[in-house]
């Protein structure tokens, strides 16, 4: 194969030559560079200020006096999602999503304080992330640069000319294509310091990778797109149409299609609508604080049984505290099923949008740069079920403190009298159920492997456009032989 | 005139790609609203169908309750700003942010942060709504449809003859742009009036927006059609408007919004919750008698009430709610007012950015916008305070605990 290399440096002499090639470049470094500082500094300072309140309110939590555990339940806890590394590069639904979450004793609260919530409004596209730049901006500008690539030579009839010395049209493509190639791997420089700066910060270098070839892939199929448009068209100005055509469908409609469509048919009843439920369902479960509530008759029977005691004042252990437990227990399963069910719901919404990757490159690189960087619907998901667990487990250390710690007699004249209400109470050591909780998204292979179907749409999507040039140069090279 | 008009419109009606792009425009503007209304009907239908279950939660939980206490605790009632009739074109930050909350007597601080928004996914995807149509695609058409008039004519070598013979240089390509932007303009409003008509909106608010779009896409027509002139090719056409519209469409708004950011501290949402929670937990432990003289600060008319009996008592604790409410408000009457000073920045912004100005201009007649999401907060508030000024009474033994009159009270407050 021989006669390429020279196309592509030719290529490249023509775009150092036009004024309007140039001011494109300039433009795409300076948002490119842009994006990176932006969201770069924009997610250190999230991270930093939820890292210190968090540490913050593990003191605060570990520092409480000697009280009644059950005061602690509702004390509670909170806890606060730091974005992972690659955020840097893709944020995904973090400024969407609560980043601080309240625990306590009987509720699931929902995570609370999106970014969004104090963001100002800007037109329809949120923030200018490196994503959103690589997305949506670079294929315009790759359009602007690359549009004329083989229309050019055909009004101008120089492919006359290469085809009379023999040039291969199969090489004219590649020596077009890889031109364009080149120079989308160049623009991805920024990219990667993102994700180096990443694996400084402790990403694995797999998800750091996965991401930066998705991207390739992704710029990789306009530049063959562009390549093959320009191939076909009558003339440049028709070949900038269809390219722009493209962009605004493929870029900036599909995606918001896809999401519209998504939420029409297969639509997510909210935390408040599938609360409603839940309260009719626990109202059967009892109230865990009246240890003398029908609903833990059995229960109540059972450790009578255990212990060989008829009265509750005759236990070793505070009956009170086994009830909570217990009631904890039985609510946390149904606060969990319908946990499950809302976000199976949000999941299955969500991957009916993320289905137009089959029609839209720009949703599938979506997919994989949300996925490999952990900043996807599942990893928020990820974060409310460890939430929940950590709710749980410290809520039922309390429940055992109450169980075990405090005696039943104190624990029911609590109220009796200012004395009574001193003795009712537990020493702090018993804080300490309480972990320390760090959120990290999914291991990175198990990220790489969600996003490898998409990674594999966004191949497809290579060869697709590169055959759809490849075959038209070859077409239009045989007219001419003829 | 007739001859320019009869011969333009012949032209256009032959040109494919040209009849193509309105097509495509008045389908974008068409599903774009369909999407919207059917978005704001099942809004409607959601909050018809919290407000009945609301509604059947109180009847099956007050008449259970012993005192007034528990009946405040265990009361939830359901605040919701329901979509204007307007809201189907700019959904604003309702994708985004919440327009529903479940409320009780408790620490109000504690519960208006929560957070019942939908999919993030979704809201992270955007939606395409009638006024991102308008906004951020309408130019690009625009682009698509006139970056070539000019061109044609040239690489056909007509341009000379037909300068020549239609007298004044640039008449034809007037005439060419107008019929085109207006058959444009007609597409893309047509649908909105429509549905803006159908929804019940006022007619003078459609209308406006309606002409404000018109302009607004007509400003973009005289400068692509001016830009078409004084470059050399289509291409080069095409380019520079591409270049426009990626200054103002996200450049400036963009670069604006991180600006906002930067310039304008809000405090973290994190520390108003640790802070709320501090002082409502270390009532627990202080002895009641501050607790309660700061509250009767705030509210003297309760004063003469005697403390029932040592221990736990729902007077008290109502009272540390509201203390801990009262010990954030310096920090949250600074995040709202953070909020608003950004928002008071972008509009600034928009100054420079004619679509960023079509957006504010939409999303404010569609009670979408930031403004708007504040207006429900405070409604919040306002509803939590009549909660709170019809409780104390019972709560403080000074009429008698009644669960009727508490189911008398609004279950649902709508808001504005």
């Amino acid at each position: 194969m021989t006669g390429w290399p020279r196309i592509l440096i030719e290529e490249w002499r023509y775009w150092s030559r036009s004024r309007l090639t140039l001011s494109a470049l300039v433009l795409l470094v300076v948002i490119a560079v842009a994006a990176v500082i932006n969201t770069q500094s924009r997610v250190a300072a999230e991270a930093s200020a939820r890292e210190s309140m968090q540490s913050a309110a593990e003191e605060a939590f570990l520092s409480q006096p000697d009280r009644h555990p059950h005061r602690m339940v509702h004390y509670g806890h909170y806890v606060f999602r730091t974005p992972s590394p690659l955020a840097i590069i893709d944020p995904g639904v973090d400024p969407l999503t609560g980043t601080v979450m309240f625990l306590e004793g009987h509720r699931q609260n929902t995570a609370t304080f999106p970014a969004a919530y104090t963001a100002p409004r800007v037109t329809g596209f949120d923030r200018l992330t490196p994503a959103f730049a690589y997305q949506v901006l670079v294929p315009l500008v790759l359009i602007v640069v690359g549009f004329s690539s083989v229309s050019r030579e055909r009004e101008l009839q120089t492919n006359v000319q290469l085809i009379a010395q023999g040039v291969d049209p199969g090489r004219v493509w590649l020596g077009k294509a890889l031109a364009l190639l080149v120079l989308s791997g160049i623009a991805l420089l920024p990219l990667h310091v993102s994700a180096f700066g990443a694996i400084a910060a402790g990403e694995s270098a797999l998800a750091a990778g996965a991401m930066v070839i998705g991207y390739f892939l992704y710029l990789a199929f306009w530049s063959f797109a562009i390549v093959g448009i320009s191939a076909r068209a009558r003339s440049g100005a028709m070949s900038l149409l269809w390219c722009c055509v493209a962009w605004i469908v493929i870029a900036v409609l599909m995606p918001r299609l896809a999401g519209d469509v998504a939420g029409t048919v297969s639509p997510v009843r909210g935390k408040i609508a599938s609360d409603f439920e839940l309260i009719a369902e626990l109202r059967e479960l009892g109230d865990g604080h009246n240890a003398a509530d029908p609903a833990f008759e059995q229960f109540r029977a059972r450790v009578f049984e255990e212990y060989g005691v008829d009265r509750a004042e005759d236990l070793p252990v505070n009956l009170r505290g086994l009830i909570a437990e217990e009631s904890e227990a039985r609510l946390t399963e149904v606060l969990n099923q319908f946990a499950e069910r809302r976000m199976g719901e949000e999941v299955t919404q969500a991957q009916f949008a993320r289905g137009g990757a089959l029609l839209s490159p720009a949703l599938a690189i979506r997919n994989v740069s949300m996925q490999t960087a952990g900043s996807d619907l599942e990893n928020h998901h990820r974060f409310l079920r460890e939430a929940e667990a950590a709710r749980f487990e410290f809520v039922q250390g309390l429940n055992r403190a109450h169980g075990y710690e405090l005696s039943y007699i104190d624990d029911i004249n609590r109220n009796k009298d200012e004395d009574s209400w001193m003795r009712a109470r537990v020493s702090k050591e018993n804080w300490r159920v309480l972990q320390s909780f760090e959120f990290e998204p999914a291991p990175a292979a198990d990220r790489v492997q969600a996003a490898s179907g998409g990674l594999l749409v966004l191949l497809a999507w290579c060869f697709l456009a590169g055959g759809f040039g490849w075959f038209g140069i070859r077409d239009q090279g045989r007219a001419y032989e003829k | 005139m007739r001859s320019n008009f009869n011969r333009e419109w012949w032209f256009f009606l032959r040109d494919r790609q040209g009849l193509a792009t309105v097509a495509a425009s008045a389908v974008l503007a068409i599903v774009t609203v369909a999407f919207g209304l059917n978005d704001v009907a099942t809004q409607r239908a959601d909050i018809a169908s919290l407000s009945a279950d609301t509604i059947t939660d109180l009847e099956d939980v007050l008449p259970q309750q012993g005192d007034a206490g528990s009946a405040a605790y265990y009361s939830f009632r359901l605040v919701v700003d329901p979509p204007s009739e307007l809201a189907f074109a700019a959904r604003g930050v309702r994708d985004q942010l919440p327009w529903k909350h479940r409320i009780r007597l408790l620490a109000l601080e504690g519960q208006v942060y929560e957070h019942d928004a939908g999919n993030p996914e979704l809201g992270q995807i955007g939606r395409i709504d009638y006024v991102f149509l308008i906004s951020v695609l309408a130019p690009l058409l625009v682009i698509l449809l006139l970056h070539d008039i000019v061109d044609v004519e040239r690489r056909h070598k007509r341009l000379d003859l037909l300068v020549a013979t239609t007298g004044r240089s640039a008449r034809f390509i007037l005439w060419r742009a107008g019929l085109r932007a207006s058959a444009l303009v007609l597409a893309l409003i047509a649908p909105f009036i429509a549905a803006g008509l159908w929804s019940g909106a006022a007619p003078g608010a459609v209308f406006g927006l309606a002409l404000l779009s018109g302009i607004y896409v007509i400003g973009w027509s005289g400068a692509a059609t001016w830009i078409a002139e004084k470059t050399h090719s289509a291409a080069t056409s095409a380019s520079v408007m591409l270049g426009i519209w990626a200054v103002l469409v996200l450049i400036i708004p963009l670069a604006g919004g991180a600006l906002a950011e930067r310039r304008i501290e809000v405090p973290q949402g994190g520390e108003i919750l640790l802070q709320q929670r501090e002082t409502v937990n270390r009532a627990w432990d202080l002895p009641k008698a501050e607790t309660m003289s700061a509250f009767f600060a705030s509210h003297p008319e309760l004063k003469d009430y005697t403390p029932t009996r040592d221990g736990f008592e729902w007077e008290w604790y109502y009272a540390f709610q509201h203390v801990g409410d009262l010990s954030v408000r310096g920090l949250s009457q600074a995040l709202r007012k953070g909020i608003r000073e950004r928002d008071n920045f972008m509009h600034k912004v928009s100054l420079l950015s004619p679509p960023l100005l079509i957006d504010r201009q939409f999303t404010r007649a569609a009670e979408t916008d930031i403004a708007a999401f504040q207006a429900y907060d405070q409604c919040i508030r306002d509803f939590h305070k009549s909660l709170r000024v019809a409780h104390y009474p019972m709560l403080f033994n000074q009429t008698a605990f009644d669960p009727e009159k508490l189911l008398a009270l609004d279950s649902t407050r709508v808001c504005p």
